[in-house]
């Protein structure tokens, strides 16, 4: 699964998703793309099932690239404690998602198997998402 | 290829208050420049100018008053959310005065790679062109059939058409690449390996050879 390789800080605080996305908004490398309508956190566990889903669905002559990847460690305390004593340790990794942000990309399948493959994706992600193509 | 008309109004505010009053009105900011002295700030119907964008013209007549001006389209701003036009700039050109110009490429057919199991990768979606207004190509279609696994295709495979190509020959547009077969159990045995890991964290090295220092 993705997640980053070394840095600098083991914790982050949980931040704000305001605004639609400023970067990767539009389809760069291409044919058809997955765009999310909504804001919201991705894991690296539904990037991968995402990602699987359209490998599978592609079979062979397709390409797929992830426009996203999870950065931010979201920690957790363990079951039955109390509150207090510190930020609970790093549990998994996501991915920050504004609203126009191009997720995934799809190039070298024609039309309908594209737009089957990523609804097939869509049912993976926690957010409303769009098949977008490339003017 | 066709020209297309519009109707544009010149528009006498500016800055973004100025625009997001013209986008609530139903009309879409512009400027247009190239041989005009100075640019000028219009704004089109955005009905019109959707409807516009569905067809292929080559130019684009605009008429700004009593006055009308041939141009093309140069930029393009859309809504990262619903796509709707942000901003359209137009760019006048002159009769015979040659333009440089981005056009899209077309790849038809299915590569014989295809067939044999390749992937195809399209790498340039675009080039760069050397053009007379009048003949200002709506898309280059490249007829891909011949590819086979490990073939590519080169700018300087595109038969050149009134128009002269600017990007280097050697560019690769296509190519079919060899597959790569990812087998389901490397899959997860990478999951597993991968999740037990943990990212090195930078500070704490340096808080270890800082107190090894001392």
């Amino acid at each position: 699964m993705l997640m980053p390789k070394r840095v600098k800080y083991r914790k982050k605080q949980r931040g704000k998703m305001k605004g639609n996305a400023q970067t990767g908004n539009y389809i760069a490398f291409g044919k058809y793309g997955l765009k999310a309508m909504e804001s919201g956190w991705i894991t690296s566990r539904q990037i991968e099932a995402t990602r699987i889903a359209i490998t599978r669905h592609v079979k062979r002559g397709g390409k797929v690239w992830i426009r996203i990847f999870p950065d931010k460690p979201v920690t957790k305390k363990p079951a039955e404690t109390r509150m207090g004593k510190g930020k609970g340790s790093p549990e998994y990794w996501v991915a920050v998602v504004r609203a126009g942000r191009i997720l995934f990309e799809l190039e070298g399948v024609d039309f309908n198997l594209a737009k089957e493959a990523m609804r097939l994706a869509s049912h993976k992600l926690p957010i409303k998402t769009k098949f977008v193509v490339k003017e | 290829m066709s020209e297309a008309k519009l109707v544009a109004e010149l528009r006498e505010d500016h800055g973004k208050a100025s625009a997001r009053r013209v986008r609530r009105a139903g009309r879409v900011p512009a400027i247009l420049y190239g041989e005009v002295k100075d640019p000028l700030a219009l704004s089109v119907d955005a009905h019109a100018l959707e409807m516009l964008m569905k067809k292929t013209f080559s130019t684009i007549d605009i008429e700004v008053g009593s006055k009308s001006h041939q141009v093309i389209v140069r930029d393009i701003q859309r809504h990262p959310v619903n796509d709707s036009f942000m901003h359209i700039d137009f760019m006048q050109v002159k009769k015979g005065h040659k333009i440089s110009m981005m056009v899209d490429v077309r790849f038809e057919g299915k590569p014989k790679g295809i067939k044999e199991g390749g992937i195809l990768d399209a790498i340039k979606h675009e080039v760069e062109i050397s053009v007379l207004p009048k003949d200002i190509p709506g898309e280059i279609v490249v007829n891909i059939d011949d590819l086979g696994i490990g073939e590519a295709l080169r700018v300087k495979d595109i038969k050149a058409e009134n128009f002269e190509l600017l990007d280097d020959p050697e560019d690769v547009l296509v190519r079919v690449e060899v597959p790569r077969i990812e087998t389901e159990e490397e899959t997860t045995e990478e999951i597993l390996e991968e999740e037990a890991a943990e990212p090195e964290v930078i500070t704490a090295r340096e808080k270890e050879e800082s107190e090894d220092q001392d």
